[in-house]
């Protein structure tokens, strides 16, 4: 180790400015990873808006097992009258805090028939498109305060791929991925991606 | 093989002023650990009041605000740092005690949480969340210091410390106060 014979000055002059300053070497902004479906084996929907994670998955406490009795308050749930369209629902309401915004999403799968995938896009200009997206804000004491819709953009892809069908069970999962806007965004539509669900259907 | 340059690189600064200001490097050693609002181990070498200080801290706190922020909840919830430092300093005796105060450059690794994203429910009783939040992911060099008292000599060789930390730096400073130990501190540097 000769270098710690002597004085090294010039290590002293290298370390200098960090030493006075501090520097940055790497820096990287991270966004949480999606979770795998089913989260706690329970009814699960997640899915990246605008690249930021949402994610509604349902669970039971003893409070919410108390309150059950008043409705199906679920956050995620699908039903499907057999031979026609499915309709799935996952809203993180129960997964955000008071205060924070939330996110709800129906996605119509037309005649539904199992594994195969799915147009969610409208099949006429003039027909009302099922399938939506909805962004509410709640105040403080749970009341919404403002909410906005958004519906399927026509000139991008809007699909979901069923890829787990059994319909003695009637469980299902998929994929999904669509581009929504409303009258806030329609030049700014909102890219939904890396969608999945895994749910037992009503 | 980096890593052990880039420490290299970290600890020869320190070293070398060590060199300069006290010749030889310094033959009495103390090995020891801090507990506060963070994790410490260090080893020191003490000549004629001169101090060589090599410390490793890791430290780990919740959001300000924000899910996750009340303590002992959510305990993923975390912003971390781990410090690996080398510091350069001067002790004076304080009746049979020790003050001292140290200076040097560290190497930084750590995450410092953003906003809030998402919650993931879990069944139970009582039910159960965890948060999660966007987070920056870095390294850093920045400037660590520190200052401390360290108790009378026990009849084990060692001294029990109240230490102060803190390294500044352009991604996150960080301050600690711990309490800590100081095995084999030598009587002669008492002076």
């Amino acid at each position: 180790m000769k270098l710690f014979n002597k004085p090294r000055w010039h290590w002293l002059c290298l370390a200098g400015p960090s030493v006075l300053l501090g520097c940055k070497l790497t820096s990287n902004d991270v966004e949480p990873s999606l979770p795998a479906v089913p989260v706690n084996n329970s009814a699960t929907l997640v899915y990246r808006a605008n690249n930021q994670p949402v994610v509604a998955n349902n669970s039971t406490d003893f409070a919410k097992l108390i309150v059950s009795f008043l409705g199906d308050l679920r956050a995620v749930r699908a039903k499907w009258p057999t031979g026609g369209n499915l309709e799935l629902f996952g809203s993180d309401i129960d997964n955000q805090p008071d205060g924070y915004l939330t996110h709800s999403l129906v996605l119509e799968l037309v005649s539904f028939h199992g594994i195969g995938t799915y147009s969610l896009l409208p099949t006429s200009p003039t027909s009302y498109p099922a399938s939506y997206y909805q962004l509410t804000t709640y105040s403080s004491t749970g009341s919404p305060v403002d909410h906005a819709e958004q519906y399927p953009v026509i000139s991008a892809p809007a699909q979901v791929v069923i890829t787990d069908w059994n319909p003695s069970t009637r469980h299902i999962n998929g994929t999904f991925a669509l581009d929504v806007a409303g009258v806030n965004n329609l030049q700014n539509p909102t890219h939904l991606t890396e969608g999945s669900f895994d749910l037992v259907v009503d | 093989m980096l890593k052990v340059t880039l420490l290299s690189l970290l600890l020869l600064p320190a070293a070398a002023l060590a060199q300069t200001i006290t010749g030889p490097l310094a033959s009495t050693w103390s090995v020891g650990a801090g507990i506060g609002n963070g994790l410490e181990l260090h080893v020191a070498a003490q000549q004629k009041g001169w101090l060589l200080v090599g410390r490793s801290r890791y430290k780990w706190w919740g959001p300000a605000t924000g899910p996750g922020s009340v303590l002992f909840e959510s305990m993923n919830t975390r912003n971390r740092q781990l410090e690996l430092a080398a510091l350069a300093g001067y002790s004076l005796p304080l009746g049979r005690s020790l003050v001292y105060g140290a200076a040097g450059v560290g190497y930084l690794n750590g995450r410092q949480l953003g906003e809030y994203r998402y919650t993931a429910h879990y069944s139970g009783l009582l039910g159960s969340e965890t948060y999660f939040y966007s987070y920056r992911s870095y390294q850093a060099l920045g400037l660590p210091a520190e200052v401390g008292i360290l108790s009378p000599k026990n009849r084990a060789g060692g001294r029990w410390g109240l230490t102060f930390q803190a390294n500044f730096n352009p991604e996150q400073t960080v301050y600690c106060a711990l309490v800590s130990y100081w095995l084999g501190v030598s009587g002669k540097s008492n002076r």
